[in-house]
């Protein structure tokens, strides 16, 4: 075995391995966010400030977790629109329920893993489309979440929680902290674990998948329960981070975490994604929202940046697997 | 000679390092139906879309009553005369037999609407002119099998067609429906039309065709007036090597070996009649048959990849619940039939594929060490001898035989008691062929246990030690040692069941 580690024909570089063409795309996303952040630290003095890189990666930790789970259900050739429904009805439910934050976590994890178990059951077994399956989670928890609160959801929130999403310890924050904690944790699963191979070969071919003994039923549930469990840790974090439960919170985080899962290099048509990849393109997706704020452009702008970065991005990927 | 209305002038045609045919010389003549004989992956189907336009050739041209035609599109040769029947249908089932007829021709009135009265009118002409007693109001999709393909010739025919090329029209057709069939071969050619006329059937190549012409390996091996050949001369040419050859050994004893597999009165499908079958340790079993015959419904029955009763024990142990991974897990592996649809994972590494029916090669359990795949797949493709430069690139860059040699491998990897392989050949060329055979063959040596579906008769005579005949979803006929002749299963495989005929799985 060891032999072959030497073997001239395989230590040769090689340009169009899966892996190099993946280590390019996550070059060129990095050049990317280095240059955006060149352009707009020449334009303004306020931007490239250690406050405000802070803010950019607190900012950035909620999109982070949220497009770690979405890639995942990607991967399976899914979709979650549920998300930022989760991120909402978890932070309304557990937070008003329970006191210490220790247990609102646990409580709002077991929510999150519930819900996921759900759209994965619809999308496995009932083969309900991820869209729309996904979609009715989405509707069905925002009526539970109305009809709790009577649309005015209250409750303090406990100190512990508010220092977990703006605290830091060793001036690095508590959010960031837990992000790259999870990041690791999902990197590791996805590439060095059997679990991880048999989900992105099942999103490459679930017939194949199926003939080669894949669980299939499985790993799409399992996918969509990450999903929900990250959602959940996401909308504790930013509710933990605004200060305030509210309703709506997270709204817009289905259309951004898809948006940056696809920037990151996963594909709609499965089987590919990077936990790096996809966190840099949440990154990305962030620090744009910043720079249009620092810059002092209208706001609208910032969708049109973004809508052209999804455009730019498939078109990039699509070349590349043709060529 | 008069000259003839359509022509192949030195045709080739390489897809990239892949020559498929090579300066192909080919005749069709009024008055006249050629048989156009071969292998499964001979190029018969690559020579028919160049000749209509659909593949442009890499070398030589298609010639159209005696100029060079140069069409790059089926319309243009379709204009000029030249009409084809496919395998498969292209009837649309929701319309009626005249709309079908005259799909995107469809007669006008001065207001540029479908004019229904002359659509009708045209068909049902047509459809008397060609002897078809069919109402061109019908719905296609009330139609009988052998109906739908009648429709499919009217279609053929609504332009002056001076050529007609068949391809494979009787696979589906029962005996009467095919006598029926050649009625109207017959009159198209007397009538002066030139045909082309793919089968795999002899008898009714020497039926109805006046001239043959045989392709093996992209290469016309032969041809001349029907009268000049035999049923064995174009086998012959057809197969055109020895078959010592390009396959190794035989088993000995093929029997001799423990039972591994033992199926008693398993049911596909509830009309379907029970099957029952057993493979040995060391002897290579071939399932053969036509296309539609059931071959693979048994084989994914078998691995729990299709729902079934009846009992299957694997080294006398029962296996009542069988999915896949039960089934992998217990020792039973199995090669699909299409590797691109279910055998290929297209956008992963060599590597990864080498590897999916063991994830991490089965490193214990997770915590795959970085760059343990590609060490692993970097063994394997030695010892399968798989050629590539690097087993980090996808697979989608290998060459068919070389996707077919990782496939192999892969399921060799979690060391299977009984191996399934449907069509281990298929789209593979044939010096990978022989490598393939001969990697099965030590395999049954070595004390494997291996069941081979196969179309290309041909492989199923070289290979196996024994064959079930299958028709109609039926083990028709077991044939031993030197009963495995292309013949005898021909004449198991093609005879008629007056029960049920035509409707294809």
């Amino acid at each position: 075995m060891t032999a072959t580690a030497t073997n001239p024909a395989n230590s040769k570089p090689n340009r169009n391995t899966v892996r190099a063409t993946q280590r390019r795309e996550l070059l060129i996303l990095l050049g990317f966010l280095a240059v955006i952040w060149a352009v707009t630290t020449a334009l303004s003095p306020r931007f490239l400030t250690p406050a405000n890189l802070k803010d950019i990666l607190i900012q950035a930790a909620p999109l982070g977790f949220v497009v770690i789970g979405q890639m995942i259900v990607i991967i399976v050739r899914g979709l979650d629109l549920s998300v930022a429904s989760i991120m909402a009805t978890v932070a309304v439910l557990s937070t008003a329920l329970i006191d210490s934050t220790p247990v609102i976590f646990i409580v709002g994890l077991l929510l999150g893993a519930f819900i996921g178990a759900i759209n994965g059951y619809l999308v496995a077994y009932r083969k309900v489309t991820p869209f729309l399956a996904t979609l009715a989670t989405m509707i069905v928890l925002q009526g539970i979440r109305f009809a709790y609160t009577k649309g005015a959801p209250g409750g303090t929130l406990p100190e512990m929680f508010r220092w977990l999403a703006t605290g830091d310890i060793l001036g690095i924050p508590v959010a960031l902290i837990a992000l790259a904690v999870v990041g690791f944790g999902m990197h590791w699963l996805l590439e060095r674990t059997v679990f991880g191979r048999r989900l992105k070969l099942y999103g490459d071919s679930p017939e194949a998948a199926y003939m080669t003994g894949a669980p299939t039923k499985l790993l799409v549930v399992m996918a969509f329960v990450i999903s929900g469990v990250l959602a959940a840790i996401a909308g504790l974090f930013l509710v933990g981070y605004v200060g305030i439960v509210d309703n709506w919170t997270g709204r817009g985080y289905e259309l951004d975490s898809i948006a940056a899962a696809v920037i990151g290099g996963a594909a709609l048509s499965g089987g590919k994604g990077s936990v790096p990849g996809v966190l840099l393109a949440a990154l990305i997706l962030v620090s744009l929202f910043n720079i249009v704020v620092i810059l002092g452009l209208s706001i609208e702008l910032q969708l049109v940046i973004k809508g052209t970065l999804i455009i730019l991005a498939a078109a990039v990927y699509m070349k590349r697997s043709q060529g | 000679m008069a000259q003839p209305y359509l022509a192949a002038r030195g045709l080739s045609k390489s897809f990239g390092p892949n020559e498929v045919l090579k300066g192909i010389e080919f005749e069709v003549h009024g008055h006249h139906s050629v048989a156009l004989c071969g292998e499964n992956g001979a190029g018969k189907s690559t020579l028919i879309k160049l000749l209509t336009g659909l593949y442009t050739p890499t070398g030589g041209h298609v010639e159209f009553e005696g100029r060079e035609a140069g069409w790059s599109d089926p319309r243009q040769s379709l204009a000029a005369g030249i009409a084809v029947v496919h395998q498969e249908f292209s009837v649309l089932g929701a319309l009626s037999i005249a709309e079908n007829i005259y799909l995107g021709a469809e007669p006008r009135t001065k207001m540029g609407l479908i004019d229904r009265r002359a659509l009708k009118r045209d068909a049902q002409a047509l459809l008397d002119d060609l002897g078809i007693s069919l109402n061109p109001d019908d719905l296609v999709e009330t139609l009988s099998v052998a109906d739908k393909q009648m429709v499919e010739i009217a279609k053929a025919l609504r332009v002056e067609a001076k050529v007609l090329i068949l391809d494979e029209p009787t696979a589906v057709l029962s005996q009467n429906e095919t006598k029926h069939l050649f009625r109207i071969i017959n009159d198209l050619r007397e009538r002066g039309m030139g045909l082309v006329y793919v089968s795999h059937r002899l008898d009714e190549i020497f039926e109805i065709c006046t001239d043959i012409t045989v392709i093996k390996d992209g290469v016309v091996t032969s041809k001349g007036p029907t009268t000049d050949y035999t049923h064995d001369s174009v086998i012959a040419a057809m197969v055109g090597r020895e078959l010592g050859d390009l396959f190794p050994h035989k088993a000995a004893n093929p029997t001799a070996g423990e039972k591994v597999l033992e199926v008693e009165n398993l049911l596909v499908a509830p009309h379907l009649p029970p099957a029952s079958l057993d493979v040995h340790a060391g002897e290579i079993v071939g399932l053969a048959g036509l296309v539609g015959s059931g071959r693979t419904e048994l084989a994914l029955a078998l691995f729990g990849a299709a729902p079934s009763t009846g009992n299957v024990s694997l080294m006398g142990e029962p296996m009542p619940h069988r999915d896949p991974a039960g089934c992998i897990e217990a020792g039973i592996l199995m090669l699909t039939e299409s590797r691109k649809d279910d055998g290929l994972f297209l956008n992963s590494s060599v590597a990864r594929n080498f590897a999916a029916t063991t994830p991490g090669f089965g490193v214990h359990h997770n915590a795959i060490p970085p760059g343990h795949e590609e060490r692993r797949a970097a063994v394997l493709k030695d010892r399968r001898g798989v050629v590539v430069d690097h087993v980090g690139l996808p697979i989608s860059a290998l060459s068919g035989g070389n996707q077919q040699k990782v496939l192999i491998a892969r399921l060799l990897e979690n060391r299977p008691k009984l191996l399934i392989l449907d069509e281990p050949t298929r789209g593979v060329d044939v010096g990978a062929k022989s490598e393939i055979y001969k990697t099965l063959r030590e395999l049954a040596d070595e004390g494997m246990a291996l069941l081979v579906i196969s179309s290309e008769l041909i492989e199923i005579v070289g290979l196996c030690d024994r064959v079930h005949v299958m028709r109609d979803g039926e083990l028709a006929k077991e044939l031993v040692g030197d009963e495995i002749t292309e013949e005898a299963i021909i004449t198991v495989a093609a005879a008629e069941t007056s029960t049920h005929h035509g409707v294809a799985a």
